[in-house]
């Protein structure tokens, strides 16, 4: 009878979960790298969005930028347009994969402005001076202190590498079995509740 | 075959969510006691089918099984595929919640066109393979166009999108004929009566 029904639904259960490759979401991931901005997109799974549409707005007005597509890798980039430099606009990338799916990524003004606003950097070396983490550190030349900036830049840039991938890698994970019985158990939960409500009715109406 | 969030239209998204509301609620209703663990478990399947993906060629297709569970559960498949992408919607960001509507209506449409359509014929064993080939087969067919009907009315194009939708789904369409095909007649030697009570 009905076990035979559930024993049919375990076995698709444990024959297929462990297989790879879900899709069905396309993710996107975007960052700065000095004057380009790039970009990853693929399906849950890790399958690349290749060919995608990608159209790069302003967040706020809404008005288009520019548009590309991505490569044979699901990768894109561009330099920053003029115009949302200018404008220190927030950017809104939005991929279209085709077939009904669409993602976005916002990128804020300050990840891809490089140094932020002029009166942030003066905030900044003023708090400097007055935390005074060395009285040196206020007097440097200005070649000196672009140096130094650049330095810290590549460094970081070499840190921070790694980890950005692994973030990319962790946004386009699918769902992993405990999500999925999850899901069952919220099915079989849903089912029981509306069993005993049904069952209630019978009682009263006999 | 889910549609994401910020693609179509608000009358479209409306009108799909008042149809999959209306085909729920008679769901419900039409849903007797006996029925309901046979509703859970359809559920569960059609919820873990779709999320498992095999890749074949350049893109990657899953089951849908929105055949089977027509031919089974009749109007009880609105309930059971909402249910379904609803914990999709909300665990894995598959489809959203502004589309639920349309995207259960996509699937749940097809389902019962096969119910009306397919289930008839199954009580003559001789053509029951080939009925129930139909009913999977035609399912997803009916879907593809569904969706591409959902895009065109968000004036996305009818003919290009269901020439997309349908050819991307063609492989899927024949594994779920035959796998259709060989579900039905396997209930229907090791359990016939889930076949019996509540036909429409």
């Amino acid at each position: 009878m009905k076990q035979i029904l559930f024993s049919l639904f375990l076995i698709i259960i444990f024959c297929l979960v462990p297989v790879q490759g879900f899709s069905h979401k396309v993710t996107l991931f975007a960052y700065a790298e000095g004057d380009t901005i790039i970009g990853e997109s693929s399906f849950s799974g890790g399958r690349a969005a290749k060919h995608a549409e990608i159209i790069v707005k302003d967040a706020t007005t809404g008005i288009t930028f520019l548009t590309t597509v991505t490569d044979e890798q699901g990768q894109f980039s561009f330099s920053i347009p003029v115009e949302a430099r200018q404008a220190q606009a927030d950017l809104r990338i939005v991929l279209l994969a085709g077939e009904a799916h669409r993602n976005e990524w916002i990128l804020k003004a300050g990840e891809y402005l490089p140094e932020g606003t002029e009166k942030q950097i003066v905030a900044k070396k003023n708090s400097l001076t007055e935390t005074s983490i060395s009285a040196d550190a206020a007097h440097l030349s200005a070649a000196e202190e672009t140096l130094i900036r650049q330095l810290v830049k590549e460094s970081l840039a070499k840190e921070l590498g790694p980890i950005k991938q692994m973030l990319r890698a962790q946004a386009s994970q699918g769902p992993n079995l405990r999500d999925i019985l999850g899901g069952v158990g919220f099915i079989f939960g849903i089912a029981g509740f509306i069993a005993y409500y049904k069952a209630r009715k019978k009682r009263s109406s006999p | 075959m889910h549609i994401s969030e910020g693609i179509l239209s608000a009358p479209v998204l409306v009108s799909g969510a008042a149809l999959t509301a209306a085909g729920t609620f008679i769901g419900l209703k039409k849903i007797d006691y006996d029925q309901i663990m046979t509703v859970a478990i359809l559920t569960a399947t059609f919820f873990v089918a779709s999320l498992i993906h095999i890749p074949i060629g350049p893109s990657s297709i899953h089951l849908v099984l929105n055949g089977l569970l027509g031919i089974i559960l009749g109007w009880a498949c609105f309930p059971a595929i909402l249910t379904a992408l609803l914990l999709q919607a909300i665990f894995f960001q598959y489809g959203g919640i502004l589309v639920l509507g349309v995207n259960t209506f996509i699937m749940a449409a097809p389902a019962l066109v096969c119910h009306y359509l397919i289930r008839p014929q199954l009580k003559r064993s001789k053509f029951r393979g080939i009925f129930s080939f139909i009913g999977g087969f035609g399912a997803i067919l009916l879907a593809s166009l569904f969706m591409a009907l959902a895009l065109f009315f968000s004036d996305l194009g009818f003919l290009r999108t269901a020439q997309i939708s349908v050819a991307a789904n063609l492989p899927i369409m024949l594994i779920e004929g035959f796998i259709t095909m060989f579900t039905v007649s396997f209930l229907y030697r090791v359990h016939p009566d889930i076949f019996e009570g509540n036909s429409t």
